[in-house]
């Protein structure tokens, strides 16, 4: 006996093996290991290895299929244990299921972010050109992915390394005519290598002659269906070819479909309903900016060779900054104090992967999701563990008697948390099917399109599958450590006093309310803000006023035959018109001077009745006035904002410098700082001109009689301007509206997980209220005969909770503050929050709190108390 | 009907009688066979076959060169060699009457 075979494989085998065979079979092994072992002690070892290697996995399937014996023994217990208390046992499960059902949700949503534009072949190849600025002290003032036209050749010709680019518009709305008839479609123009650089798949015709750069186009096989009502796969194809119009500012161009794509994906970045060719866009909008390297236009994608990375381009890239805006540069020199030598702006080149997180989103959206939905699971195990610690009570004596049988702790430990895996895997089942119905509608409140399918990739499965283990380890770890500790002869004499609630179960309960405290408080603080956006005083008049794309329509005539309506239509009252939109998108800034002093200033330029028809306040001088057509020339109105920037005392009459025309406009009015711009900015110095009529994209009309009749005087006054461009138009108010859309909806799903975090964390109260309640019943009855009154022993047990629940709810306090604070400074306009939205959260939930728990006392405070004391 | 492994594995058994347990089946086997057998491939046909009643069990002493640890023995049942006799009888009736497989080198095959 002098060998010893390999520990490690033995010990693999001998855990692989059923008890009652692990001797014999070991004891053979061991045998014929002696036998060749006096041969070869080497050789001896590897068959042993090579033994172990090949019957392991036989034996535990043996083993396995041994031990299902009291797998199914556990599984009944847990069935009946569960019946037992079908109305808190379902609860549970129900609020598990919501929990993972919530989960599941996020998970899709944080994958569909993380995704983004991942799907394009060789995406890592690919990187979008910005310019980033930067402030005098250095730090980076962001940037900006708008990039000159000239610059894709430029860098394929003075930057090795490059391989490919291709150029995209932003996406827009163009007018496509068909036989006449006139539709407007979301699309982009684009080189040719669009196609061949992303992976966007063609339905029908070929990457390579798609597009020809000047007299094809390519449309999305939803806009072919809008467009020609063609869905199979044949009609595409006899699409190839056909003629279509599409409009340029006033004149209709006329292209062939080059090809039929695939509409993106959700989780693209460059959406498209149609691409046509950017040359034709550029020679149409902007002759000038095709050479010049002033222009900022276009993104700009670059595709680097095989095995060239970007990060090693930087410093080519800032240097061919600095050699074609070399003025620019200059420029930036003289405007602000940057220091000697330090160039102030660069090109950068930024991963396609990341564009979407940094244009786009913004990860902080996934953490906080992530966090919500970790927290509505851990809200469902406490309940859960609360369920658990409640049925102790008649657990234990179910332990002594299987410790007494001859039960081991680990089987016991085994015993528990199986059914809290079991359960946890139930109400999982429940969770997909659960996530599964409410998709189409979680999609609805994210903007998204994404699909819930297990089989499609392995991320969503292993995610489901540590949720499980990670569920099923936390809710089972209470009963399975403590439970299983129980000696039988205390168990069984009764002697084990086992409290509803003790000190841990009220340390969960106060978790549960904190976590939803926190977010009732970041709900409410939410909606008020918004609430704040949506109605607060712009310092313009809103009400029933309509703004009209003018979609490169003849601004004056447009203008004409709106006031001539509104002569004699009651339902159109007034008609200006402006450059930039007002109240919801910055505005172009450019230089204006004062006595030396430069600065950036919003410009908005105007029609004589623009500032009447608003209802924009004058504090000093006057408005531009419809009867001094001399207004148009030099005269300007600024903000109160311009004039406290520049320092102006006196400001009637003052002439500044507007660059880069030298020309010196005279201010003749000042206004309050309304809000020109969104809620997010700040309000800026601003000045308005009345302006050429080429400059004016909106025509503002405010419109009287009811929403129907308004809308109808506007289509048919519109159809007397031009019959060939439909009318885009929307209320004001609705329009502002959207640009807080992304806020709106992250309150809206803010709103909907507190309202589960609250449901969740009251259905928990109840079962530990009920569980006290039973402990105490006997209490309970001795009071009453003794002469306590229902609502002393309400309030006994009431007192009883109140702590613990206003402990969690005032630890909830600081987090909610945390989290409204980060959130508020996204927005220059904040709502102010006193303690008032602190005390509505916590009002809210001490009272639905104190409800469930009346509700559950009020019954054995009814109760005879004959029946409770003799029920022993 | 049997499998061509636990045909193999009776006929160990009774072959060697008395002492015939996991590591004497392996063992002899192998020297037979010339195959390597797997400890697992040789024990799940022993506790199959000892369940469905063609083997009987019971255990023998421990022994200093199994570690101290017990053996389990197992002997041929009468319906063990029922099985095994049938199992001959159709190799036998199968091996009857074969044609000449390839006419050419037949008279090396067949002898």
């Amino acid at each position: 006996m002098s060998h010893k075979p390999p520990s490690i494989a033995r010990w693999i085998l001998s855990r692989c093996l059923h008890p009652a065979e692990r001797d014999e079979v070991l004891g053979d092994l061991e045998e014929l290991f002696q036998e060749r072992a006096a041969a070869s002690p080497t050789s001896a070892r590897w068959w042993y290895r090579w033994q172990v290697t090949f019957s392991a996995p036989l034996f535990l399937i043996h083993s396995c299929a041994h031990s299902s014996v009291m797998i199914k023994n556990y599984l009944t217990v847990a069935i009946r244990s569960l019946s037992r208390q079908k109305v808190q046992g379902g609860i549970n499960l129900a609020g598990l299921a919501v929990g993972i059902g919530l989960c599941i949700l996020i998970m899709l949503f944080v994958r569909d972010e993380m995704t983004f534009d991942r799907f394009h072949e060789g995406h890592e190849q690919i990187v979008q050109i910005q310019d980033e600025r930067f402030n005098p002290d250095g730090s980076s003032q962001g940037a900006n992915s708008n990039m000159p036209f000239p610059l894709g050749p430029t860098f394929m010709e003075e930057i090795p390394g490059f391989q490919a680019f291709t150029r995209t518009s932003w996406e827009d709305g163009h007018y496509f005519r068909i036989d006449g008839e006139t539709i407007q479609e979301q699309g982009r123009f684009v080189d040719p290598s669009f196609l061949t650089m992303f992976s966007f798949p063609l339905v029908a015709g070929s990457v390579e002659t798609a597009l020809d750069g000047r007299t094809r186009t390519v449309l999305s096989v939803s806009a072919a269906e809008r467009l020609f009502g063609a869905r199979t796969s044949v009609e595409l194809n006899e699409l190839l070819g056909r003629a279509v119009e599409i409009r340029f500012n006033d004149t209709w161009l006329p292209f062939e479909i080059g090809g039929i794509v695939a509409d993106p994906p959700g989780n693209s970045t460059l959406q498209f309903d149609f691409l046509g060719p950017i040359d034709v866009w550029m020679e149409q909008n902007f002759p000038d900016g095709m050479t010049e390297f002033g222009w900022s236009l276009v993104s700009t994608y670059m595709q680097t060779a095989p095995g060239v990375d970007s990060d090693g381009m930087q410093e080519a890239l800032t240097a061919i900054y600095a050699k074609y805006n070399g003025d620019y540069l200059e420029r930036l020199h003289e405007d602000r104090d940057y220091p000697d030598g330090f160039q102030p702006a660069r090109y950068i080149a930024l991963p396609l992967a990341e564009v979407y997180m940094d244009r786009y989103s913004d990860p902080r959206y996934s953490w906080i999701l992530s966090a919500i939905a970790l927290g509505i699971l851990l809200i469902g195990c406490i309940n859960f563990m609360t369920l658990a610690i409640g049925r102790s009570l008649s657990r234990s004596r179910e332990v002594g008697i299987r410790k007494t049988i001859g039960a081991l702790r680990s089987q016991l430990v085994g015993q528990f948390w199986g059914e809290a895996f079991f359960m946890t895997i139930l109400s999982t089942l429940f969770g997909i099917g659960l996530a599964w119905l409410a998709l189409p509608w979680f999609n609805d409140l994210t903007d998204k399109q994404m699909e819930f399918s297990l089989a499609s990739d392995w991320l969503l499965p292993l995610a489901l599958f540590g949720v499980v283990i990670l569920t099923g380890l936390v809710s089972g770890s209470y009963p399975a450590v403590v439970l299983s500790s129980f000696k039988p002869v205390d168990v069984l004499k009764s002697r084990l006093k086992i409290s509803g609630s003790n000190l841990f179960t009220r340390g969960l309960v106060t978790l549960q309310f904190a976590l939803s405290v926190s977010l009732i408080i970041a709900t409410l603080i939410m909606q008020r803000q918004l609430d704040h956006l949506l109605t607060s005083d712009r310092g313009f008049n809103t009400e029933r006023l309509v703004i009209v794309d003018l979609n490169g329509v003849d601004a004056e005539l447009a203008r004409d035959r709106f006031r001539l309506a509104a002569t004699s239509d009651s339902r159109i009252q007034s008609v200006s018109l402006s450059s930039s939109s007002l109240g919801y998108r910055g505005s172009n800034g450019f230089a204006f001077g004062f006595e030396g002093d430069r600065v950036n200033v919003d410009l908005l330029r105007v029609d004589h009745n623009f500032m009447q028809d608003m209802g924009i306040a004058v504090t000093q001088g006057r408005a531009f006035d419809p009867d001094r057509p001399a207004d148009s020339t030099g005269t300007i109105v600024v903000n109160q904002a311009l004039v406290e920037r520049f320092g102006i005392e006196d400001p009637i009459g003052t002439p500044m410098t507007a660059f880069p025309g030298e020309d010196k406009p005279v201010i003749i009015g000042v206004t309050p700082d309304f809000t020109y711009q969104s809620m997010y900015q700040s309000v800026g110095p601003l000045m308005m001109t009345v302006s050429a009529m080429r400059d004016y994209r909106h025509l503002y009309v405010r419109v009287g009689g009811t929403d129907t009749d308004a809308v109808e005087a506007l289509h048919e006054t519109w159809a007397s301007v031009t019959p060939d461009v439909p009318l885009s138009f929307d209320f004001m108010d609705e329009r502002m509206a959207r640009v807080y859309q992304t806020d709106l909806r992250w309150g809206r799903i803010i709103n909907l997980a507190s309202g589960f975090a609250i449901f969740l964390a009251l259905l928990g109260l109840l079962g530990l209220t009920s569980l006290t309640v039973r402990s105490r019943t006997r209490e309970i009855g001795i009071r009453k005969v003794m002469g306590a009154s229902v609502g002393r022993i309400l309030q006994l047990i009431v007192s009883d909770f109140a702590p613990i629940v206003i402990l969690g709810a005032l630890m909830a306090i600081p987090a909610g503050y945390w989290f409204s604070d980060q959130w508020l400074a996204n927005f220059a306009f904040r709502t102010s929050i006193g303690p008032g939205v602190y005390l509505l959260g916590l009002g809210m939930v001490l009272g639905a709190a104190l409800v469930t728990i009346c509700l559950q006392s009020l019954r054995s405070a009814l109760a005879d108390p004959v029946r409770s004391i003799r029920s022993d | 009907m049997l499998s061509r492994s636990d045909e193999l594995i009776l006929l160990a058994v009774w072959k060697l009688q008395d002492e015939a347990y996991g590591a004497s089946v392996l063992e002899y086997l192998q020297r037979r066979t010339h195959h390597n057998w797997s400890i697992a491939g040789v024990y799940a046909p022993l506790k199959r076959l000892n369940r469905s009643g063609l083997l009987r069990s019971h255990t023998g002493a421990p022994t200093s060169e199994r570690g101290g640890r017990r053996k389990r023995m197992y002997t041929l049942t009468g319906k063990g060699v029922a099985a095994l006799q049938a199992s001959r009888r159709e190799y036998d009736a199968m091996w009857q009457g074969l044609p000449l497989p390839f006419p050419e080198w037949s008279k090396e095959v067949v002898r």
